[in-house]
This record gives C-alpha cells, structure tokens and sequence, in this order.
C-alpha cells in the first residue's frame, strides 16, 4: 500500500489507527482482567481504604512503643545474629553443592538420560514452590528444634531456584567448545568438566551469592519457628510486648541483610568481571613474587599468580573458613546430616496418602485468601514501584536529590525481611489478612522497584538523546522514548512479583496475617501430617498454575514485538 | 613468532594407503539433500582441500568423519571403522587420531590458552579436569611446546576470550597437535579471520601437518590459498562431487566454475541455505581486534 502524503484527507480513518494485533489484545485482555481482580480481592480480604488509613494511626501507636530503642542484652543478640549468618552461609552451600549436579541432569544438552531428566526437572519445580518456612515447620518436626532444619529447610528451598537458573545457563553454553572436546575423544564427564563448567562457573558463582543474599533474609525469619538463630528471640520479645527490644532486633537484621547484600555484590563484580586490570600495591606485591619464582623454573609450567587470580583463591579461602566456622559453630556433623535423610523421609511418609477430606473447607478459603492478598500486594506494590524506580533510575531520574531519596528508600525496604514487615503490621492492626497485605505490599517495593530500576538503566540511550535533541521536555523523553522500551520487562517484573508475592503469603499466615499458613502451621502441630501434605500439594499446584500462567504470558507478549 | 612460509609445498607427497573411505554417503536433513552418494578416498600424508558454495556439504562431511554425524545411507570408514555404528569406546578412539579444526575455534573462553592445548589430551587421561593445574606436568611440558609451535608460548596463561582471532585459532591448531591426531579435519578453519591473518594460519597449519606427516582434510572458500598448498582440490556442489583433480593441475578460473555453474543455474533451496550459513558465519562470535595486553 503506497500513501499519498500530500492530501493527508484521501487516508481512510482505519489507515492512522493502530491495528488491532495479538499483542496488543493480549495486553488489553490482561489489562482488563487484572483492573477487575483486584478491587474484588481487596474487599474480599477487607483490604479497604478505610482499613487501610485506619491501620497507619495504629502503626503510627506501635512505632511509638517502639521508642526509644532498647540496646539490652547486645552481646547475646550478636551472637545470635552470627549464628544466624552462619544458617544462611550453610545452607547456601549445600544447596550450590546440590543444585550443580542435578543442574546438570536437568539441562537438555548435558543430560545423562532421559531417565535422569524428568526426575531432576521435578525436584526443582518442588522445592521452588514449597516456601522455606514450610521446609523449616517440617524439619523442626522430623529434626527438633535447631539450626540443622534451618540450613537444611534453606538448602532445600533454594535448591529450586539455583537448579533452574544453572541448568538455565548450561543450556546457554556455546556449544562450539563441546563439539571440540568430543571430537578429540574426551568423554563425556570430561567434556562437561573442561568445556561446559568452565563456561557456567560465572552463573555458579554469581546466583550463588545472589541466593546467599535471599537466604540471608530469610535465615532470621526462620527462627520463628524454632529452626535457630534470632528469630526465635524477635518472637519472644514481641510476645512480652517489649517493641522497644524488638526494634533493636529489627536494627540488627536491617544492618546485616545490608552488609551482606553490599558485600556479596562487590564479590560478584569483581570476581566475575575477571579482567586483570586492577592496579594497586597487591598488583605490584604478586607480581614481584611472580617474577622471582618464574626465574627459577625457567619454564613456566604453573598457572601464575595474577590479582584476579589471588582475589579469587582469597574468596575460595574466606569461603572455605566460613563454611568450616558455620558446621562447627552451629554443632552440624556430616553424621547429622546423612542421619537427617532416613528421619525426614520417615516423617515425610506419614505424610502419605494426603488427607484432602478433613477441613478441606477451611484449606479452600484460606488458600483463596492467600491468592487474594497476593493479588492485592502485587498490584498496590507495584503502583507504589514505579514511579520510585522512575525517581531512582539514573536514566529518568528527576534530579539528584530525588533520586538519592527514592534509591534510600528502596535499599531500606529491602533490609527489612517481609515476615518481619508481617509481625509488626500484625502487632499494629490486629491478626488477618490486612496486616499480610499491608506487609506484602510494603515488600513488594524491595523487589519490584530494584527490577524496576535495573531495567530503567539498561535502556539504550540513543532514543532518549534523540527525543531529547527534538526539543522535548523531561517528561516526553521517559514517556517517549523509555517507557515504551521497559514495558516488556516491567510486565515481567510483576508477573514474577506475584509469583513471589503468592509463596510469601502463604508463609506470612504463619505469624496470623492471614491465608492458608495458619492452618499449614497448626496442622504440623497436631501431628496431622496428611493434612499438611494435602495444603502443600494445593499450594504447589495453585503457585505452578501462575506461574505457567505468567511464562504463558510473558510469551505472548513477547512474541508479537 | 617467525612468519612461517604461507606457500609452496614441497611435497608430491607419496600417496600412502586410504584414510577415509566414503562410499554413496548421504544424509538427508527432511527434503534437503546435504550429501548426495558421495564417493571419496582421502589417503595418508595427503593435503586434501574440499572447496564449494556454502551449503554443498563440506561441513557435513567433514563432521560424518569423526561422528559428529551420522549418514542417512551408505558407507564410511576412517581408520577402517565405521563412525556411526562404532561402539562409544571405538568411538573414542577413532576421534583420538582424528584432530577437528573449527571455524569458530571452539576454545573455552574463561580456560587460559594453556588449559585449552591441554585439553586436546583428554582422550588419553581418565576423570574430568578443569584448567592447567589439574593435568600431569609432563603433559604440561608438552602441551607447552605445541604451543611453541605456534609462536604463543608466551600466551600460555592468558585468558582464550582475550586473545586475537588468529592467535584462538592457533591455539585450537596447537590442541589439535597436542591430541597426537593422525588426520587432522578443518572446517573452513580461516573464514573468521582477515585475509592477512588466514594466510598466515593456514601456512601454519599447513607447515607444521607436513613436518608431522598428517593427513589435512580441510574445507576452505578461497581457492587461490588452497591452490597455493594443496596437493587435491575437491569441488562439491548441492552434496555432490563435481571436481576432484590434484591441485597443481588446476588453475584458478578451473577451480572457480564450482561456484559459478551452480549460480548460473540458482536453485532455491540452494540459495536458501547458502544465506542461513553466511549469516551463521558473519555472526560477530569471535574477537578479532587484537586485544593482547601487557601481561604475562
């Protein structure tokens, strides 16, 4: 079709619309779909505008018993706080130790039978949707009390998403490396550990610490119930109504969660980008002991010492000396550990057959109710995301002292643990499911907001500049020129928020912030195993459901672009 | 590193007994013919060029050799055993003495330079390895000089992502001498690289392969550098053999009506192919920017 540009008028109307695609409809379709869900679900977990103002006053009450904060008894909150640490440094570890060779037999290309395929594929897609707490109410039942059910219930959940994400990387690969080792007859674990590891040891390192950073988080909530570390001690204070005391714990957790994100980040960078290009004093120190024992050998046959390399060799060290530190601190033996299998299988089978008939009523309603706050939190977090990620990307942001407020503002929420957010919103508004959506939407800033930002940042700048270079103003260019390039991702970002959201509530109702967690918990304590097996398959079956539904999705719309 | 001699061979090269014995190979990918009844003996010591359009087949071949692929119909045997129904253990040991040169090099990048010479000697060590200090010193030492061989001794303990075209593809050649491999198969092992550079490379290969005494079976697109060197000239278009003359009997313009009869007589499919792999092969994978750095 060829259009005649000098008479503007001969063009039919239909000709300056924009055509009705798949894209687009798919977008409207959800759009329409999500805008009438969530004004249902938030009345129907009583998620009203007058709740919701109401409940400010009384955390605006709460936080000021919570004044002044109370420094009693540091020492021993230290402690306890390392300990805690030290559940996340275990369990992470096991977990990398697990995820890589079950990575391994989930990736199509590296795969040693179809046989091994499935099963591998399975256990990831279980372990990712069972939410660790219910991992740690489980094990502190088959295990007793202690930090061995909170490393193994992190381990376990994080098995999920570390074996998705290698196995992920390993079907990545550039396979030209392979097909090299094979044709010069190497086999097949050889092949896997000089052509594939290598290029998937980047990936293992860095979502590694990226998990260590979530476990983190979650390693003091699990004190809650019972599996070690300062939780247990949050739980006790807050039941003396001691908020000032609980605030210092508060404090503590924030301070930690940070360190470690900031830390295990520089490692990431650093580590990984893996260019010797550092100059500095322990530069010039390496390569003078280089030097000295390359003249003596003459022919140089060992890998020498670069600063990358002696960065890495020190990781692998510090590593090492908290991994040690962390069994022996936390009093696990390799003897706990495999004599935890036989025990948590036993009490996994009196978890079989699955008792769907007891108070499956209850199970229903409060596995609804656990949807309907995901709902609500997701779409109240995200409308509060965006624009802080528009403030705090460096891309959009307004100016400087906006942007440094917004990217405070994130880091800090990110610090607080959302089933910490669950316990304080409870104590302030009272048990139900307000307090989880209030918390879960408080959360859903840390995560969304940072996707957010990150997306914003990565955009190409070529369109921005010239947008800008057509004269128009601050607010054309983002609406131009950048929000059109982050539409897929911010799509993305809040289906996986909900996908995130829906496992967080589930445990939130834990604390009595609503959902199908209460129950969930007291049917581990009354020994009513096959009820607690029938909640977890609904719960696996509802969280898989979104999160097909929203890969589905996210393909949809990705396609027609 | 000395410029080796990119020309003249030296060698009427004493035809020695068959290698690799072909016999009506085909393999069909559903309607595309890729190898149609290819009758071929390649002989010991022989410095073999397969040349054609993109498209005709001289990959495929040249991956049914140590098997990487395996025929829809007829025969093939390299060192008297049959890639495709060989056992994985003859397998193994076939592709031992058969060296693979690729176009893309097939280093693993984060391996330093070392660690991927290394890595050609698998075949003759059990268990899984990682980088250079998980291999015996002696095969050190001899991978050492390998890399010797191709003037980059001195890069040995460089990163492979960080070393220049050329120099990746000097490494994959010192790997596959490292291999101790008999016949050494190159899958257009320049196509990546400049003009200079090829030259260059291919006069290494070339030289060090005759010094060895292996068997080259290379496939290459330009045809005056395979003039320049080859002892064979094979020519394939849409699967088939259309040419097969010892090489100092050829000229150029000869060589050159591989190409041109097939594009007088443009056949779709053809021409389909022959734009998927040349986008394949101008995609921007390997580093050619010479980015060696100070160190080491």
């Amino acid at each position: 079709m060829s259009l005649r540009y000098h008479d503007p008028r001969s063009l039919s109307p239909g000709a300056v619309r924009l055509p009705w695609d798949r894209h687009r409809v798919t977008l409207l379709v959800t759009s329409v779909v999500l805008l009438a869900t969530v004004p249902l679900a938030a009345w129907s977990i009583g998620f009203t505008p007058f709740a919701v103002l109401d409940g400010l006053g009384d955390i605006r009450n709460l936080i000021g018993r919570m004044l002044p904060i109370s420094w009693t008894n540091l020492p021993r909150l230290l402690v306890l706080l390392w300990e805690t640490f030290l559940i996340a440094v275990a369990g992470t570890t096991l977990a990398v130790a697990l995820s890589v060779p079950i990575a391994f037999c989930a990736a199509r290309n590296t795969t040693p039978s179809r046989w091994l395929y499935g099963p591998a594929r399975g256990i990831i897609a279980v372990t990712r949707a069972i939410p660790d707490l219910v991992f740690a109410i489980i094990l502190v039942r088959a295990l007793g009390l202690g930090a061995l059910a909170g490393a193994l219930a992190l381990a376990l959940n994080s098995i999920g998403m570390l074996g998705k994400l290698y196995a992920d990387a390993i079907e990545d690969i550039d396979p030209a490396p392979v097909d090299a080792m094979r044709s010069s007859g190497a086999g097949q674990l050889q092949t896997i550990s000089t052509a594939v590891f290598p290029q998937t040891l980047p990936t293992v390192v860095g979502v590694g610490l990226y998990r260590l950073d979530i476990n983190v988080r979650t390693s003091p909530v699990l004190g809650l119930v019972g599996a070690g570390g300062i939780g247990m001690e949050l739980q006790n204070t807050l039941r003396q109504l001691r908020y000032d005391r609980g605030l210092a714990i508060v404090v503590l957790i924030f301070v930690l969660i940070v360190v470690v994100e900031r830390v295990s980040h520089a490692v990431r960078s650093s580590v990984i980008g893996g260019q010797d290009q550092r100059e500095g004093r322990l530069a010039e120190l390496v390569r003078s002991l280089e030097g000295r024992r390359a003249d003596r050998r003459g022919h140089r046959l060992v890998m020498p010492w670069t600063p990358t390399r002696a960065g890495q060799g020190m990781a692998m060290v510090t590593l090492g000396a908290l991994l040690v530190a962390s069994f022996r601190q936390l009093d696990i033996t390799l003897t706990d550990l495999v004599a935890a299998v036989p025990r948590t299988l036993a009490m996994m089978r009196s978890m079989f057959p699955p008792d769907f008939v007891t108070g499956i009523d209850a199970s229903l309603s409060g596995l609804f109710e656990t949807l309907m706050i995901a709902i609500v939190a997701t779409f109240c977090g995200v409308l509060l995301s965006i624009p802080l990620a528009l403030l705090g990307a460096r891309t959009t942001a307004y100016n400087r002292l906006t942007a440094a407020l917004a990217r405070y503002g994130v880091v800090g929420v990110r610090g607080i643990p959302e089933l910490i957010l669950a316990i304080v919103f409870v104590a302030a508004v009272g048990l139900g499911p307000l307090a989880g959506a209030l918390a879960l939407s408080v959360g859903t800033i840390g995560l969304s907001a940072k996707l957010m930002m990150d997306a914003l940042e990565e955009v190409p700048t070529a369109p921005l500049q010239a947008v800008a270079s057509t004269g128009a103003s601050h607010g054309q260019v983002v609406a131009g020129a950048v929000v059109p390039q982050v539409v897929p991702s911010f799509v993305g970002t809040v289906l996986y928020q909900l996908d995130v959201n829906l496992r967080g509530s589930v445990i939130l109702g834990i604390v009595g912030a609503g959902g199908i967690g209460f129950l969930l918990q007291n049917s581990v304590r009354q020994l009513q195993y096959d009820r607690t097996a029938a909640m977890l398959i609904m719960i696996f079956l509802v969280v898989y459901g979104i999160e097909r539904l929203s890969t589905w999705l996210r393909g949809r719309l990705a396609v027609a672009r | 590193m000395s410029e080796p001699a990119a020309s003249p061979t030296t060698i009427p090269a004493p035809r020695g007994e068959p290698i690799v014995r072909a016999r009506a190979l085909s393999r069909r990918y559903g309607s595309t013919v890729a190898l149609d009844e290819v009758d071929l003996d390649i002989h010991a010591r022989e410095l073999c060029v397969i040349f054609g359009l993109s498209g005709s087949g001289k990959s495929t071949f040249l991956r049914h050799c140590n098997g990487l692929q395996t025929p829809s119909s007829g025969s093939l045997q390299v060192f008297g055993i049959d890639p495709a129904t060989a056992t994985r253990r003859e397998l193994r040991g076939l592709r031992q003495r058969v060296g693979f040169v690729f176009q893309h090099f097939g280093l693993v990048g984060r391996l330093t330079a070392l660690g991927n010479v290394l890595s050609g000697g698998l075949g003759r060590l059990r268990g899984p390895r990682y980088d250079v200090s998980s291999y015996p010193q002696s095969m050190r030492r001899e991978a050492l000089q390998q890399l010797d061989r191709v003037g980059l001794a001195d890069r040995a303990f460089q990163r492979a992502d960080t070393l220049s075209g050329g120099q990746q593809q000097r490494v994959a050649i010192a790997r596959t001498l490292f291999q101790r491999a008999e016949l050494v198969l190159a899958d257009e092992p320049v196509a990546s690289l400049d003009p200079e550079t090829s030259e260059q490379v291919m006069g290494m290969l070339l030289s060090i392969c005759a010094e060895d005494g292996l068997t080259v079976l290379c496939s290459l697109h330009q045809v005056d550098l395979a003039l320049g060197w080859a002892d064979r000239m094979v020519g394939l278009r849409d699967g088939r053999v259309v040419l097969d003359q010892p090489a100092r009997a050829l000229t150029s313009q000869q060589a050159m009506r591989v190409y041109q009869r097939s594009q007088h007589e443009p056949d779709e499919q053809s021409a389909g192919w022959a734009a998927v792999e040349t986008d394949a092969a101008s995609s921007p994978r390997p580093r050619m920017g010479d980015v060696a750095s100070e160190h080491a």
